[in-house]
């Protein structure tokens, strides 16, 4: 269980309790939650201290990083076509977002999170049919999202909250975990549009440093976007140069050349931006679920584990974990996968059998 | 003067999986030679080729943790960095099990000879001095590898002699121990009061800053540069009361005036009101040049201590021929 008194959020960010801004900021309230965050800023007693912005040959270092941590490029085309793959990583979103809330993980968490997801999904063909290897790559995608980036990390079966349908063990998280990290050859230290954020909010404003507003308004829209489908295409530098003009321009006129440095092309940072203003008029404010007291949430874990049956075992054996550089040579290892996860199909108990419910969308 | 090989860039690290029996195959263990932040380190000797690598072995116990955050962070890092020279190269990953059927990863790096801890030690067996143009070239490569570190957003936090490693013959100083490294990024967000050795521990670390940056690698920077003139570490304390101490009996108790904000720290106590010792005393046998890098390293307010890049372009190091480092 997350310590009741741990505070998950720097000054400029938000604590646990405030989490939900992050994912649903209202005009009216953000200067009295700014309020609120310079006064605990000031009654935690440390000075305010103001970060580095990116630098040049940081920035430039990240472009040229950038495209090893994007899924592979048919990869959009596939979600776009609706179907298994989109519902998969619907589903997925759904529960990380909520175990995100729920433990009040930082907005950089989620977006590794996601990274992870979609990268694995776009390498990696999961069986079908069998819906709680979904819950199972969630929960490994989270938890490793959180150990790269939040310094207190639930363990395995405390993750599992969010009304999880199946509840794994440890051991099993952690060969989904090892699945991941070798399909993704351990390249976690994924650049995100929150590596570029600062720099292009910087830019935008000639120099001078962003409001709070617009940078918790920018990790909203960076989280919104990584949720949804329209900019999977998109560079990390071009969603991150995009968001930059968007929040800018709720305050000034902007002039996206500006933010067009690095190899960062002005007509893509422009479609970008034309999808995410499409999405952001679509809909309406997303409604997080409210966060759950931790007394109820270890209640109903403790309930959940005693009902949900053993989580498959025995699936994710040694062969699942092969992984190598030649192509071919993965995609027979991904198939061995396959295959070993469908000799499965007759072991599933009546129980498990009984758990899994058509996803009504 | 020495000269570096730069070797060929080895192709990426590819991930296999064998029976660790299979994974320990390919390598014949020659000694163990130390411990990383997580594991065991050997020497051993790819069978295949005859290459010298260096092991980083760690067991996979199955419990609650599942893959350990500070393997996750170093290899990720490593996969990342390890293209500068002066950062140690990751050439693979092995992934196996052992006789418990525990998952076991091997990281197999290039081999180093000696790191900086022992070499200090051995000119201190000695009773000799580190030669003044050798610390020259040892900064001057530290600062180039700390200033890509930070240039590819990420702060190593651990930096100590034990985590340099060397080769004696080409003089090449590396990077190594990724495991407590940290991106800095945006939105800024609190990191704990994780563990640091002492020694070479910044002061706003100390003082139990939360929101700390590149600065407190520099301070570890000034540290072992102070430690490579002398042979002695700079501020050898046993706890971190001691610790701060240390610093406030050499360097004068900080005040506002010099370092503003610092009575906000949550650590911040009333301590005795020492005056600072000129460094000249303090690390005797630098050159003019070498007590202004070190002072800049060594400043009080993290704002105000020098970058790693900008180390890079002080005068103390004009005469590196930079060319070969």
């Amino acid at each position: 269980m997350a310590p009741s008194s741990y505070e998950m959020a720097a000054s400029t960010l938000l604590c646990g309790e405030d989490s939900s801004s992050i994912l649903d900021l209202e005009a009216g309230g953000q200067e009295e939650e700014e309020e609120v965050l310079l006064a605990r800023s000031r009654t935690r007693g440390e000075p305010s201290v103001v970060f580095p912005v990116p630098s040049e040959e940081c920035v430039a270092g990240f472009v040229e990083a950038e495209a090893a941590h994007m899924p592979r490029e048919d990869y959009a085309e596939r979600l776009r076509g609706g179907g298994t793959d989109l519902r998969v990583r619907t589903d997925a979103i759904d529960w990380i977002w909520k175990v995100h809330a729920y433990y009040g993980f930082g907005p950089l968490t989620a977006c590794l999170a996601v990274n992870y997801l979609d990268r694995f999904l776009s390498l990696y063909q999961l069986p079908e049919g069998k819906s709680w290897t979904t819950q199972l790559l969630s929960v490994a995608c989270l938890s490793l999202a959180a150990k790269m980036e939040e310094t207190y990390v639930p363990p395995s079966l405390d993750l599992q909250v969010g009304d999880a349908r199946y509840v794994f063990e440890a051991k099993t998280v952690q060969r989904m975990e090892l699945l991941v990290l070798s399909t993704l050859r351990w390249r976690m230290r994924a650049v995100t549009p929150f590596s570029y954020i600062d720099y292009f909010l910087h830019r935008l404003k000639d120099g001078g440093a962003p409001s709070r507003r617009a940078v918790l308004r920018s990790a909203e829209l960076i989280l919104r976007v990584a949720r949804g489908t329209c900019c999977l295409g998109f560079r990390p530098s071009e969603v991150a140069a995009a968001v930059a003009a968007a929040v800018a321009g709720e305050e000034h006129a902007v002039d996206i050349d500006k933010a067009c440095t690095h190899r960062v092309h002005e007509e893509r940072v422009s479609r970008c931006l034309e999808a995410i203003q499409a999405t952001v008029a679509l809909l309406a404010p997303a409604q997080p679920l409210k966060a759950e007291g931790p007394s109820s949430g270890r209640s109903r874990a403790s309930s959940s584990s005693a009902t949900v049956p053993r989580s498959p075992t025995g699936v994710l054996d040694a062969g699942c974990l092969s992984y190598r550089s030649d192509d071919a040579a993965a995609a027979a290892a991904a198939s061995h996968a396959s295959s070993a996860w469908r000799d499965e199909d007759g072991d599933c108990s009546p129980a498990v059998c009984s758990k899994r419910r058509k996803t009504s969308r | 003067m020495a000269t570096i090989q730069n070797k060929p860039t080895p192709t990426a690290p590819s991930t296999t999986t064998g029976g660790g029996l299979r994974a320990m195959d390919l390598y014949e263990k020659l000694e163990k030679v130390g411990e990383g932040t997580y594991g065991k380190v050997y020497k051993a000797r790819e069978k295949a080729t005859g290459r010298i690598v260096a092991l980083k072995k760690t067991r996979l116990p199955e419990d609650d943790e599942g893959v350990p955050p500070t393997a996750l962070r170093e290899v990720s890092l490593l996969r990342m960095l390890s293209q500068d020279p002066h950062v140690v190269r990751l050439l693979d990953l092995k992934q196996g099990v052992n006789k418990e059927g525990q998952t076991i990863l091997y990281l197999v790096f290039e081999y180093m000879d000696t790191d900086l801890k022992k070499f200090i030690r051995g000119y201190r067996a000695n009773h000799e001095k580190i030669p003044a143009q050798t610390v020259k070239i040892l900064m001057y490569q530290l600062c180039k590898g700390v200033g890509f570190v930070h240039g590819r957003g990420v702060l190593h936090r651990d930096l100590k002699p034990h985590n340099l490693l060397m080769d004696r013959k080409t003089m090449a100083l590396k990077i190594a121990d990724l495991g407590l490294s940290r991106a800095i990024t945006v939105p800024v967000k609190k990191y704990t009061h994780e563990i640091l050795t002492l020694w070479y521990r910044a002061p706003e670390v100390l003082l139990g800053a939360t929101h700390y940056s590149t600065p407190v690698d520099i301070w570890s920077v000034g540290c072992i540069f102070a430690e490579l003139v002398t042979n002695q570490p700079l501020f050898p304390g046993d706890s971190e009361l001691q610790q701060l101490l240390h610093i406030f009996k050499l360097l004068g108790t900080p005040n506002e005036e010099m370092w503003p904000g610092v009575g906000k720290l949550p650590n911040w106590h009333v301590y005795p009101q020492w005056k600072p010792t000129k460094l000249s005393t303090l690390v005797p046998g630098l050159d003019s040049d070498g007590y202004d890098l070190l002072e800049k390293m060594l400043a009080y307010e993290p704002g105000k201590r020098v970058s790693a890049k900008k180390a890079l372009e002080h005068p103390y190091f004009n005469d590196v021929n930079k060319e070969v480092y």
